[in-house]
């Protein structure tokens, strides 16, 4: 596992001056000459907005909703842009007259609260309408004036105020009011610098984290309360700096290290230290402890840079187009063949345009040299650390992001499973889920852990799955249901059109709401659609982080550029629920914000997937109907191929995702991953294996090498799948995939264990799927018993047409009738949708080639009776001469005979409409016809 | 008037081989019984056997007679292997007793099922081949023809004494096997634990590998083919009467005497542990089974309270394996699920204490039916009725049939794809129409999730 650190696109030109980083807009405020604007970090085009300013500006910020702008021009006042109308309005703080009094700082603490804060006073302000201020609190400080020091997260809303000592004051600000936080004293051994104070969340806690020369010190806060948690001791000490990734402290040295510690790790071996009664005063272990190292995974942005660097436009376009080829690969040998086909078309293009070539030569070179460059400059003095998890180098003016990667986690420290797994499955980034994957398949592989070994790993992954997918489904509808009460609430009147039922959102809502309990159920089992997609979603979205500069325009994220962050998500969001109406999703969102302030101090915006759950529950409504089990199974398939377009290579690869794509949820594995990157690839190695064993039979060859075989068969695979399915069902996850089940059948297949393949499918380990029906129908024909099953799949997933398919093809007319007889009589709908004009035509064709006359006759009378004998389509005109000429024309019906008669006097064919049963010529039910015969 | 019941003639067992010579016929014979007849009257049964067979082969070269019908008797003849025919004579059931002019007593000559009668052959082969491997298979591994003589003897003797032959009803003919329905989970549950100690052992012994699972007289799990499961479950269920009281009925169970070969004993009192092993020190004694694979291995059952683990094993590597670690890790895991698979086993479908059917499935010879054999609900006619009605399915001429029996009872078989189904209903007054209602709310109960017409 290592540290690394990303370039961003970003990067500060000479003529700009870098003021402050935005976390809560993820912007980079910065001033020129002119004015003073922001650029957004992860923006591959880095575009700068600015705003043109006269005055000598110390400092800008721009306001949450991107309303309003503040700049500081002199030590008493700041000026207030209203972005949209371009109003201005100046605001000086309340003790201007003072001698001595100047701003220290100022902040948006709410989309229209500013407070300003100077060396004896702090100023809550709030925007009226007419677009100033009115001041809303005012706080004067007591003590020294020189001591008076401060930090706020604008993130967290959070302000600590450090008026001398060790003591400091939290305040909590909301719209329009704030909350004093318990006073705590901090430690430390140094004289007490602000500036090593931080503020993050972990693990779902707030912490104020403080560190010195020795110690990270941690306070876990709430509104009411401020926990000390021991002191972590650092590795290395000396000066530092603190980073928070992924719920993980990272301590860049000075000493040129980066140690990364993880709070739950700690406190868990300090549990069990206790446990043990061993008073030992152990220094804490840290994850990993090396050096940064600069990531070349995102080489879109270092092209970038480049080619903002060689100030040539024209080049850096066309390279970005060249280098992007290789960069959206994740495949190895699909990026050898592209690598390839790209030699090719340049060997082709070199011919014609060596120019370019050698512009492409150069292009590589810069982008070494650059490298280069960075690595050689690691911890270089001009860095400035930038809260959360930035870097800034003000000598290149280069942005880095530091991100951790996962790979090769179980080479670090005294890891074992027990403590990799849960560490990872603590993380969020996807790398960590790469490496979590990996390693289970490892584990699986070498066989380093026994069968129940593996399962307790399972549990320990499907416990979280099914809580996660869980509280996914709670919230959304309890969303559900929240909507629905606030539309009946603003229309009284729509109560009506509700039981009618309607698409619209309120009518669907509250249809579920009638329905209660039931539709609890059946979204239960409708979570199947919920989670793939949710999968779907969440690795396109990982996809598009990374092809965002690949100019893929279908992709909502390729719009960013144009879109500020919040509108941007609320984009995706529009998207997500095409649906529902986007009123009713802000009114949702607005309703959230009032839940529980504490717990939303960071919103910073977690990725609810429940509403595209909603989506689906609202589709699959009516569970029994043919058309939703197909979206079913085409939305499982798509998510599926994406993942496997993904990744076809088995080498866990490190992603970093755009930074909108991030959400605070653990990652999770479903059974959709671990059939992508555990067990088809250890199936596709086995099959491999035994294919190379055939060859080498054949060619008398020595058999393979002890340490090139495998240490496991099929047979150890099973067990291994089917442990995971038993882990599935026992944690009641849903959704399970259906190539999983596929890869279990193959397997059976594979080794001839039909009967067990035929228990499986008898007590339902395996469920019904359309592509399992259609798997086991093309097993039929090896193992007939399973034909059988099969058809009971169908029947189950009703699809009445595959099984009198499958019957007419075994020459089974009789029983085919039979069960189109039953669907008549059970569903209608259903037996509606089976019949066109000409299908009677494979039922007759059938039973006459039986020389079984009688078979024959009941099949004509049957179809004859129901009025499916159409004379006049020329499909027909076979059947009906045979059974003539068997059974002379008095055996026809009086109806078909006239209609017969009628056809053939009216020799000139008239042009029948497609929709047959419905017009004049259904035969037997049309009165029409027949008043019109007498 | 006194009505004999049907019951056996005799039994033989002949190689077609021997005896070629004329006067030298008797040596074709290898097992008879009764063995109060004498030997010239044996020689006579092979004889008219074989003369049968002769005859029938002018009209079918392709496949050898299989029934004869008497007036007296039925025979069956069965010829699993090379030369090596096996005769079942049953004496039909007659009314009356015989006159000195033999008139006076009348033969019920359609009382006896040809199918029941065929399997009930064929399964005493089976048992045979199963604990002993081929005959033929014996000779040309050295074996003399005495010493197969004698192993018949012993082995084949008591099996056929327990055979009551007027009692070869449906199930038998069906041979099915009785599923326990659990749910998914409890199956994953055991089949985990299987395959833990399955893996488990393997990593030592390459050979071991695990059969099949049975709570009481419903099997759970095998991993071996369905043919191979079934005679094992026939055995155990039907010969070891494993699930039951074996105070209340007459158990019977292989196990290897000191000449190492296998022979009869009696199943003891219940008990937790290797049932076919007396003692720890008697490995010995674990009988030899032959199944699919012409390789003979040991074969270990294992009980825990009412559930039945069967083993297999190599014989090279019998030596080496620790069976104090094989029961440790056996009572670990399925303490556990007892409980469970026993509610299961109590809990009664609805379904069958409204009707009164049987169903079985040809493709998993799975059979289920709330009926006992051999109990009140299976009287003479029907049985007689039940077997008529599965041959004339198994001619594939008929796929349902409405029967109202003498007794008012009315009885409905379907035959859907591979599944029969039989139903009983013994409402009186009740139409036909009345009655085909009722089979089809049953049939829609019953195959709610299976794809029948």
């Amino acid at each position: 596992m290592s540290v690394e650190i990303v370039p961003l696109p970003l990067r500060i030109k000479e003529d700009e001056i870098f003021l402050s980083y935005d976390d809560r807009l993820n912007r980079v405020v910065l001033k020129s000459h002119t004015g003073f604007g922001y650029v957004q970090l992860d923006d591959p085009e880095a575009t700068r907005k600015y705003y043109p300013s006269d005055k000598f500006i110390k400092d800008a910020k721009f306001s949450p909703n991107l309303k309003y702008s503040a700049t500081l021009y002199s030590d008493c006042d700041i000026e207030i842009l209203h972005l949209e109308n371009g109003t201005r309005y100046t605001q000086s703080c309340k003790y201007k007259s003072t001698k001595g009094t100047t701003i220290i700082g100022f902040y948006w603490t709410q989309n229209d609260n500013i407070l300003l804060v100077t060396n004896i006073s702090l100023e809550l302000y709030a925007m009226s309408v007419d677009g100033s201020c009115k001041l809303l609190w005012l706080l004067l400080n007591e003590k020294s004036v020189l001591m008076f020091q401060i930090k706020f997260n604008c993130n967290f809303g959070v302000l600590f105020l450090h008026s001398g000592g060790t003591s400091i004051q939290p305040y909590f600000f909301r719209s329009n009011s704030f909350d004093k936080l318990p006073k705590f004293n901090i430690e430390g051994n140094l004289t007490f610098n602000i500036n090593n104070l931080y503020v993050t969340k972990l693990h779902e806690k707030f912490f104020c984290v403080y560190g010195d020369t020795e110690y990270i010190y941690l306070y876990e806060m709430t509104l009411e309360t401020i926990y000390k948690i021991k002191p972590i001791k650092i590795v290395l000490p000396g000066p530092n700096t603190i980073h928070f990734v992924d719920n993980l402290i990272i301590v860049h040295s000075e000493l040129k290290i980066s140690v990364v510690y993880d709070l739950k790790m700690i406190q868990r071996d300090r549990d069990r230290e206790r446990d043990r009664a061993n008073n030992k005063k152990g220094q804490e272990f840290p994850i990993s402890a090396i050096p940064l190292t600069v990531s070349l995974q995102n080489s879109n942005n270092i092209n970038h840079l480049i080619a903002m660097a060689t100030q040539s436009p024209h080049t850096s376009l066309k390279y970005n187009k060249n280098n992007n080829l290789n960069n959206n690969n994740f495949d190895q040998q699909q990026q050898f063949y592209q690598q390839q086909s790209l030699q090719q078309q340049q060997q082709q293009q070199s011919l014609q345009n060596s120019f370019e070539n050698q512009h492409q030569l150069e292009f590589q070179l810069q982008q070494q040299q650059l490298l280069s460059r960075m690595n050689s400059n690691l911890y270089s003095k001009s860095w400035k650390y930038i809260c959360p998890h930035y870097i800034y180098d003000s000598d290149t003016g280069i942005w880095f992001e530091v991100t951790l990667n996962f790979e090769k986690i179980s080479n670090f420290l005294q890891f074992d499973p027990q403590k990799t797994i849960p560490f990872l499955q603590e993380r969020t980034l996807p790398s960590a889920k790469f490496a979590l994957l990996a390693l289970i398949k490892t584990i699986i592989e070498f066989k380093t852990d026994n069968l129940d070994g593996i399962g307790k790993i399972y549990d320990d992954l499907n416990k979280v799955l099914f809580k996660a997918t869980n509280r996914q489904l709670t919230e959304s509808l309890h969303k559900l249901q929240h909507s629905n009460s606030i539309n009946n609430n603003q229309s009284p009147n729509n109560n009506n059109n509700n039981n009618s039922g309607g698409s619209s959102l309120s009518n669907s809502g509250s249809g579920i709401n009638i329905t209660g309990n039931s539709s609890l159920n059946s979204s239960n089992e409708n979570t199947p659609t919920a989670s793939p997609s949710n999968s779907f979603i969440g690795n396109s979205r990982l996809l598009n982080g990374n092809n965002s500069a690949t100019g893929n325009t279908s992709s909502p994220s390729s719009n960013q550029n144009n879109l500020s962050y919040l509108r941007h998500k609320q984009l995706q969001q529009q998207q997500q629920q095409q649906q529902q109406q986007q009123k009713n999703t802000d009114t949702q969102n607005n309703n959230n914000d009032e839940e529980d302030p504490f717990d939303l101090i960071g919103d910073a915006g977690p990725y609810h997937s429940p509403k595209i759950y909603k989506s689906n529950s609202l589709s699959a409504s009516s569970p029994s109907s043919p058309n939703s089990t197909i979206s079913k199974s085409t939305l499982s398939s798509s998510s599926s191929s994406v993942l496997t377009s993904n990744n076809n290579s088995n080498t866990p690869i490190h992603v970093v995702p755009s930074r909108q794509s991030r959400s605070s949820q653990y990652i999770l594995i479903n059974s959709h991953d671990m059939y992508d990157f555990v067990f088809n690839p250890i199936y596709e190695k086995l099959l491999a294996e035994s294919q190379l064993q055939q060859h080498n039979q054949q060619e008398n060859c020595p058999n393979l090498d002890e340490t090139q075989k495998l240490t496991l068969d099929s047979k150890y695979l099973i067990a291994i799948v089917i442990q995971y399915i038993k882990s599935l069902s026992f944690n009641q996850c849903t959704g399970i995939s259906d190539k999983l089940y596929n890869l279990l059948i193959s397997l059976l297949i594979d080794n001839n264990m039909f009967s067990k393949l035929h228990q499986f499918l008898q007590y339902y380990v395996i469920t019904d799927s359309l592509p399992i029906a259609y798997k086991l129908l093309s097993i039929g024909e090896q193992y007939p018993p399973v034909l059988q099953l099969s058809l009971d799949m169908f029947k189950r997933l009703s699809m009445p047409n595959i099984i009198i398919e499958t019957l007419l093809e075994r020459n089974q007319v009789v029983q085919a009738i039979h069960l189109l007889r039953s669907t008549k009589d059970s569903n209608q709908q259903l037996y509606q949708d089976l019949l066109n004009p000409n299908y009677p035509i494979p039922f007759l064709q059938v039973s006459s080639n039986q020389n079984n006359d009688t078979l024959f006759f009941s099949v004509f009378k049957f179809f004859e009776t129901n009025g499916l004998i159409l004379p006049h389509l020329p499909s027909f005109d076979r059947y009906i001469k045979l059974f003539v000429e068997k059974f002379t024309e008095k055996s026809l019906s009086p109806q078909l005979l006239d209609s017969i008669n009628n056809l053939t006097k009216n020799s000139t064919p008239k042009k029948t409409s497609p929709a047959l049963r419905s017009s004049n010529y259904s035969l037997n039910n049309s009165p029409k016809l027949q008043s019109s015969n007498i | 008037m006194s009505i004999s019941k049907s019951s056996l003639n005799y039994w033989v067992i002949y190689s077609s081989k021997l005896g070629q010579k004329e006067g030298t016929e008797h040596e074709k014979v290898l097992f008879f019984y009764p063995q109060t007849i004498g030997i010239g009257e044996q020689t006579n049964a092979v004889g008219i056997s074989e003369a049968y067979v002769l005859f029938s082969k002018q009209f079918s070269p392709e496949q050898p007679c299989e029934i004869i019908h008497t007036q007296k008797s039925t025979l069956s003849l069965y010829n699993p292997e090379e030369d090596i025919w096996m005769v079942l004579s049953v004496n039909n059931p007659a009314i009356g007793t015989a006159g000195k002019d033999g008139k006076g007593r009348e033969y019920i000559e359609d009382e006896i099922n040809d199918i029941a009668l065929k399997k009930c052959v064929q399964q005493i082969y089976q048992v045979w081949n199963t604990f002993n491997g081929g005959i033929n298979s014996m000779i040309s591994k050295g074996s003399t023809y005495e010493m197969v003589r004698k192993r018949l003897d012993s082995f084949i003797k008591p099996y056929l004494q327990q055979i009551q032959f007027d009692q070869l009803d449906l199930f038998s003919s069906l041979d099915g096997i009785k599923f326990l329905p659990v749910n998914k989970n409890i199956y994953l549950t055991i089949f985990n634990y299987i395959n833990s100690v399955d893996l488990n052992f393997q990593n030592s012994l390459a050979s071991f590998r695990f059969g099949i699972v049975l709570y009481k007289d419903h099997l759970i799990l095998s991993s071996l083919e369905q043919n191979e499961t079934r005679t094992l479950y026939n055995y155990l269920v039907n010969m070891v009467k494993v699930g039951q009281d074996p105070s209340s009925s007459q158990t019977m169970m292989v196990l290897n005497n000191s000449n190492n070969e296998p022979t009869w004993y009696t199943k003891g009192q219940r008990r937790t542990g290797f049932i076919n092993m007396p003692d720890s020190n008697s490995k010995q004694h674990l009988p030899l089974v032959w199944l699919t694979d012409d390789k003979p291995q040991v074969m270990i059952i294992y009980e825990q309270k009412d559930t039945f683990l069967l083993f297999l094993i190599d014989p090279s590597d019998l030596p080496q394996l620790e069976f104090d670690e094989l029961a440790q890790s056996l009572v670990q895991n399925f303490e556990f699920v007892n409980p469970t698979l026993e509610s299961h086993y109590n809990k009664r479908a609805i379904f069958d204490e409204q009707y009164k059917y049987i169903y079985f499935n040809q493709m998993n010879l799975a059979i289920k039916s709330p009926i006992k054999p051999r109990g009140p609900d299976l009287n003479k006619e029907t049985m007689k009725l039940l077997n008529e009605i599965h041959e004339e399915f198994e001619n594939g001429s008929s796929s349902e049939i409405i029967v109202k029996t003498q007794h008012d009872r009315w009885i409905v078989a379907k035959k859907i794809d591979f599944r029969e189904f039989y139903i009983m209903f013994d409402n009186k007054n009740s139409s036909i129409l009345e009655i085909n209602e009722e089979v089809k709310n049953a049939t829609n109960k019953f195959f709610k999730f299976l794809f029948i017409d």
